[in-house]
Formats: C-alpha cells, structure tokens, sequence
C-alpha cells in the first residue's frame, strides 16, 4: 500500500472532525486497492462512533459485507478487538431487525454471535 | 769586649714570638669556598666546627633539600607564564589572521548556506508530514493528488 495514503488513513483515524469519516467512507471503502478497503474499515471500526460503524455495517460491499473475504474478516476481528461494543451491538440489532437486504441481515447476525461467544 | 760579642750573638739570633700567628688559614676557614647557594639561606650554624655532629649534618640536608624545592618552584613557574604568554600570542595572531583574511568570509558563507538549507528541509518535512492536526480538506485533497499519481504511474 502507498505509504503517504496509509499516512492519511491513521491521521484520518485519529482525528477529531467528524468530517474525516466522510472522506474515509468516499475515499477509502471506495478504492479498488483490497489494502486500503481493509485499513480503512479498519479505521472506521477504531473511530467507534455511530457514523462511522454504521458505515461498515449496514452498506453493501463495505466492511463487514465487503467482497474481500480478507477486508470482511479484518472488519469483524476488529469489531471484536473493540472494548467498548455498546454501539456496534446497537447497530447490529438495528441491522438484522430493519435492514432490506437479507445478506446484510445475515451478515450482521454472524458477528453479533461472535460478539456473543 | 767577649761579654759584647755574646750579647752580639744572643741578638742575632731569631727569637720566636709566641703570639704569633703561623699560618692564617689554619685557624679560619672560608665555608663558602665551595659552596654556591643561589640566593638559598643555609640556616645550619656553620661555626661550630669544621668535624659536624650528626644532627648538624641532618641539619644541612634539611635546609639543601628546603632550598632545592624553592629552586624547583622557581624555575617550574617561569615555564608555565612563558607558555601561558605563547597561547595568548598565538591565540590572537590567530584570531587576527581570520579576522584579516577571507577564510572567515568562506565560513560565514558556508554556516549561512547550511542553516538555509536545513531551515528549508525543517519546513519541506513539517509539510510533507501527515498527521491529524492537519485539516480534513488538506487530507482529503493530499489522498486525491496521491490516487492521481498513482493512476498515472
């Protein structure tokens, strides 16, 4: 991965400006690099607010739905690396209760039981 | 007339006077005949005898070793204010000599040429640098201009 975009997804990570989960949404979970899809679901997860998990939970093809087996699962290991998961299990409930697509549903319900374990 | 030729004879002859001094030195004896002081106080009675009692004897030694250390310091001190003077001397033929010549130019030059340039890499590696403090627009854009030249590589 090209280091100075890497650079940019950690100082995106830690920012204070909500404004950062856009750019990493539009730009991140966009790209066509497996890479910086992985390490910017990665970096929504660490934000750990509404915005930015809702991002790589309820969406199709991001996150925890990506096509990548290896951006899927990097999501979900650090969803479960989270010490505080009272957000993401109230977005996952909403998720499998609410959402339209049924993959997404399934794939919501998965990590809750692994949250669950 | 025989009784004038004895009282002739008795005058004649030398009669020894015995208060007089034969042979000056025998008596007085010069103690710093051979002696060279250099200015050092020999402080040993030197009147008591030309045969001296041992603790006369410790007494020289005493007062030889006493004047030689004040020698010492005398002469170790001399050297030192004359090296002293010779860095001094050298010291400022030194500083005027780059004061004087174009050398001190050069390295002025050189120290200025090096503090431009490393002011400009100070400022080149703040910018170049990412971090959070930096606005979102800026990181936004920074990302864009990297996916740009990375299409176009």
């Amino acid at each position: 991965m090209n280091k100075k975009i890497s650079q940019i997804i950690d100082a995106l990570t830690t920012h204070q400006d909500n404004d950062s989960i856009r750019v990493l949404e539009n730009l991140g979970t966009n790209s066509s690099d497996n890479d910086i899809r992985e390490k910017t679901s990665r970096a929504l997860v660490k934000k750990n607010v509404h915005d930015s998990l809702k991002v790589v939970i309820i969406n199709e093809g991001k996150g925890i739905n990506d096509l990548s087996p290896v951006v899927a699962m990097s999501t979900i290991n650090e969803i479960l690396a989270l010490k505080d998961k009272t957000e993401v299990l109230h977005i996952l409930e909403d998720t499998i209760n609410m959402h339209s697509s049924e993959t997404v549903r399934e794939n919501a319900a998965s990590v809750k039981s692994l949250l669950a374990l | 007339m025989a009784t004038i030729d004895k009282i002739g004879a008795i005058l004649n002859t030398k009669i020894e006077i015995p208060f007089k001094i034969k042979a000056r030195e025998s008596i007085h004896t010069n103690p710093f005949k051979d002696s060279k002081f250099d200015g050092s106080i020999l402080p040993a009675d030197i009147f008591e005898g030309t045969q001296l009692k041992s603790q006369n004897k410790a007494k020289m030694v005493m007062s030889a070793i006493a004047g030689s250390v004040s020698n010492f310091s005398r002469k170790i001190v001399e050297p030192v204010a004359a090296f002293c003077n010779k860095v001094k001397t050298n010291l400022s033929n030194a500083f005027n000599y780059a004061k004087t010549t174009t050398l001190s130019e050069s390295l002025s030059d050189l120290g200025n040429y090096i503090s431009q340039k490393v002011s400009t890499m100070r400022k080149n590696a703040e910018m170049n640098k990412i971090s959070d403090k930096m606005p979102v627009v800026d990181l936004e854009a920074a990302w864009i201009n990297e996916n740009k030249l990375m299409e176009a590589a």
